[in-house]
């Protein structure tokens, strides 16, 4: 019986995150195909211009990225997935409606959080791939591993901006929403200023267990807030 | 039986102002209950904590056996909340939020839901954010009595209401507590729409319980008094015997819980003159501010 009411409130919290994520959740994405569309057509048009040792040229003086549209992509992304997840849900004393729900608002914080986070990684996973992929129409497969390792800092900057956001909401406190929003714009910034192929590479794992450790901030705060009148 | 509602000398406070002061009450399986109270008189906090939206900082309150603060999910289940101010997912439509809600619910009831929203004659594809307040009331309303809870918790329901939303609110709420054995625990600022409704009333003021008694015994127990003012009953204070004292034109009135003769002796004993006595019929609503003051 009990796994059955389970069954059926993780179905009804999927139910309204695919409400709230049905169309505005397609924009990242949309911004993700007109950005890999860009750096197509920027890295032909640097081969048909001047031939195949621009594009060499650029790689290896580290001159010029063809993904730089990219840069901004997953931060602004993280920050938009959280926005559309959590502003209806936290503003105007709505997470009163989510802390009566009879489920352990942990769990829904979590399912809720993986389904964003999901979707993150969907979008810097795709951008990844296919930007790799484009990078070795032109250019040898090593070339192609480096634009990852020049993606994945940006990438990281999409989670810890979602996970920033999304506490951003569920405080109810403003001074801590504005500590919260500089010292997630510390990291964010560190982050998206990596600039070459390659940066911030040895510094990874621990920009990672930053985001991470944004991300286990949630659910503290997501108790205060119900502790101090779930507004 | 255990009661659904139990408030044990209860206390809260924001910022060192003390709001509640030791609120103890009791709600009972069955009826409509009243939890009334002037402007600041602690009815929010007391429902933040019933709500388990606020932990009290010192007494004890448990709802259907649970500590409020730490109500369990299948607690949860079986208490319907109003919001104050219908706070209620405005992104979705009528049918979405339908289709959200029986998820959590085993005993929803779609054909009540139904009956409810079928009345605003509007399509079920329409979002909340775009009904009017009155309509935007009722499908509020429709969800909490879908849910077929065992405990009904009616944040200030009025609010916002005109008088023919606020009756036709009234009328669902009195036929659904008849009809299913709801218990309702509701607040509202607009005391006389409650006169035909509760059952059984708590009156709070400072923080503490004021008055509880059941509908009938108020009314047959309260009573008020108007005679001649003199400058001798201008001296009159509110006491244990004179609930309310006040004194308009040409005029002093007098409430009390006691009976005429016990009142009529008492300010003899202060010297006086009763000219003009004459009994005044309370009304819901005299009743309470002479109980609660009018200031």
């Amino acid at each position: 019986m009990k796994n059955t009411h389970a069954s059926m409130a993780v179905r009804g919290l999927l139910y309204k995150e695919w409400i709230k994520l049905r169309y505005l959740g397609l924009l990242p994405f949309a911004l993700l195909l007109i950005a890999l569309g860009d750096s197509f057509y920027d890295m032909h048009g640097l081969k048909s211009a001047n031939g195949g040792q621009a594009l060499w040229h650029a790689v290896i003086f580290r001159s010029h990225m063809p993904f730089e549209p990219m840069r901004y992509l997953p931060l602004s992304s993280g920050i938009w997935l959280a926005a559309v997840q959590f502003a209806p849900e936290c503003l105007n004393r709505r997470l009163r409606l989510f802390f009566h729900l009879p489920v352990d608002e942990h769990k829904a914080l979590c399912l809720i959080l993986g389904l964003g986070a999901g979707l993150l990684s969907a979008l810097t996973g795709g951008l990844c791939l296919a930007q790799a992929a484009l990078i070795s129409l032109f250019m040898p497969v090593e070339a192609a591993r480096l634009s990852i390792l020049a993606l994945t800092p940006w990438c990281l900057a999409g989670f810890v901006a979602y996970a920033v956001t999304a506490l951003i909401f569920i405080e109810t406190s403003p001074v801590r929403r504005l500590w919260h929003a500089g010292i997630g714009a510390v990291f964010v910034l560190a982050l998206t200023d990596a600039r070459g192929y390659g940066s911030h590479v040895d510094g990874l794992p621990w920009f990672g267990l930053i985001a991470a450790l944004w991300f286990a901030a949630i659910g503290n705060v997501l108790e205060r807030a119900k502790r101090g009148g779930g507004s | 039986m255990a009661p659904l509602i139990e408030c044990d000398q209860l206390r809260h406070g924001y910022a060192g102002k003390q709001v509640l002061n030791g609120l103890s009450f009791q709600v009972r399986k069955g009826g409509i209950y009243g939890l009334l109270g002037k402007n600041g008189a602690g009815k929010t906090t007391t429902i933040n904590i019933l709500m388990g939206f606020l932990e009290p900082s010192g007494g004890r309150c448990r709802v259907l056996g649970d500590p409020s603060h730490r109500l369990r999910p299948e607690t949860r289940r079986k208490i319907g909340l109003l919001h104050e101010g219908f706070t209620q997912h405005d992104f979705m439509t009528i049918a979405e939020l339908e289709k959200f809600y029986r998820h959590f619910y085993p005993h929803w009831q779609p054909q009540v839901f139904a009956q409810l929203v079928q009345k605003l004659q509007v399509p079920a594809s329409r979002r909340l954010s775009k009904l009017s307040f009155g309509q935007r009331s009722q499908v509020c309303l429709a969800l909490v009595m879908a849910q077929r809870p065992e405990l009904m918790i009616l944040d200030d329901y009025s609010m916002g209401l005109d008088a023919g939303y606020r009756r036709l609110l009234l009328d669902y709420l009195h036929a659904y507590a008849r009809e299913y054995g709801t218990t309702i625990l509701l607040t509202s600022h607009v005391v006389q729409d409650l006169e035909r409704l509760i059952d059984h009333m708590f009156i709070i003021q400072n923080g503490s319980l004021l008055y509880s008694a059941e509908r009938g015994r108020f009314f047959e127990s309260l009573r008020q008094w108007r005679f001649r003012r003199t400058p001798q009953a201008d001296l009159l204070e509110k006491t244990d015997l004179l609930t309310s004292v006040e004194h308009i034109g040409r005029h002093s009135i007098v409430c009390s819980f006691h009976d005429e003769a016990q009142v009529r002796q008492a300010l003899r004993q202060k010297d006086v003159a009763l000219e003009d006595w004459q009994e005044i019929p309370l009304g819901f609503e005299d009743a309470f501010l002479s109980l609660t003051g009018k200031y």
